[in-house]
């Protein structure tokens, strides 16, 4: 599988972005816990198609999603039912609903199906993201590598305070603690129903963002930009998603 | 959101209707402007806009700045989509501390609070 590459990058990328990011692609690339790495590097390439569809754009101009008639346009390569999640996550993700989230469920997606699918969905649209900042054409999508998902939901994960089950932070132990444990953010827990990609995705957020263990030192500044400076694109950026977390 | 916080912990004043697009210039942040349009540019149509801004936060800040701005950037733009997918309240020991803030910046109107 080739490798990404920030050699056309016009800046210098620091070394754990480029090593984050590449094994990132690997983690999209291969079988996942309840997804085929062919049916993971579909969702990336849905993910990437999304933002060019029609009736999204219809959809999120319009007072409510629903008022909207229309059919995606998609690469055809994944359930109608998945197709849609991922194009409402994407192109609109300030109106989703826990009467939706159920809507994916009643409509044939597992709950475990649908957390990997949105790691997956993340994990690209961060990437994605930061190369159209630097102004750099997208990385081309990772060939997929065979084998089968491992299919273990973790017998610790239950229903919490989120839509979606997860690890508690009373429940996390071992490997989890680092991601789940008792001083996480709900964030870090989002996905800890498909823990592999929970820990992918919240490693990825250590480069791009902060680790864990800077978040709340507020006299650090590791980053060429300083702390103010980091925490008002952050905000700016989830203001204009309208996300309130 | 940090900002606050860690404006507090510095004992410095910033306005936080920066995080709406709404300071006044910088915002007490040094080139908060425009970080603040380099976020907007990163979501947005444009590749005039954010080729323009891109080149002016090197320009100002430097390309590494650059880089770290835009790796900001990603992520938040992809962390949000976890919260607002996994329904995933505000964290219990921030809800209070951010409640007037919330208000202040009318983030509580947001159509997820709504829902």
């Amino acid at each position: 599988m080739a490798e990404i590459s920030y050699d056309a990058a016009l800046g210098v990328i620091r070394d754990e972005l480029i090593s984050r990011h590449q094994r990132t692609w690997r983690h999209i690339a291969s079988p996942g816990t309840w997804l085929t790495g062919e049916q993971r590097v579909a969702v990336a390439g849905e993910a990437r198609h999304a933002r060019g569809c029609g009736f999204c754009q219809n959809r999120k101009a319009a007072l409510t999603p629903y008022s909207v008639e229309g059919t995606h346009d998609h690469l055809g390569n994944l359930p109608e039912i998945t197709i849609d999640m991922i194009h409402r996550i994407v192109t609109d993700p300030a109106r989703l609903s826990r009467d939706w989230f159920q809507s994916c469920l009643e409509g044939g997606l597992s709950e475990e199906a649908y957390v990997e699918t949105l790691a997956v969905i993340a994990s690209i649209t961060a990437i994605d993201s930061f190369t159209k900042a630097l102004g750099m054409a997208l990385h081309p999508l990772p060939g997929a590598i065979a084998g089968e998902p491992s299919k273990e939901r973790p017998a610790r994960a239950g229903q919490g305070a989120a839509w979606v089950s997860w690890i508690d932070k009373a429940d996390a132990v071992d490997d989890d603690l680092r991601t789940f444990g008792p001083t996480a953010t709900n964030v870090r827990r989002a996905l800890s129903l498909v823990p592999s990609d929970a820990h992918s995705f919240m490693d990825l957020m250590a480069v791009q963002y902060l680790p864990e263990n800077e978040k709340n030192d507020l006299d650090r500044d590791t980053r060429a930009i300083d702390r103010q400076q980091i925490e008002l694109i952050a905000g700016r950026v989830s203001a204009i998603n309208q996300c309130v977390y | 959101m940090l900002l606050r916080a860690s404006s507090q912990h510095r004992g410095q004043t910033v306005d936080l209707q920066g995080v709406m697009g709404a300071a006044d210039g910088d915002g007490g942040i040094p080139h908060g402007a425009l970080l603040v349009a380099f976020a907007e540019a990163v979501l947005g149509d444009d590749p005039d806009i954010l080729s323009e801004t891109r080149q002016a936060v090197s320009r100002a800040l430097g390309e590494a700045a650059m880089v770290d701005a835009a790796a900001v950037a990603g992520g938040f733009n992809a962390i949000d989509r976890v919260a607002d997918a996994t329904g995933i309240p505000i964290d219990e020991e921030r809800v209070e501390s951010t409640a007037s803030l919330r208000q202040d910046l009318g983030i509580d109107q947001f159509p997820s609070r709504q829902i």
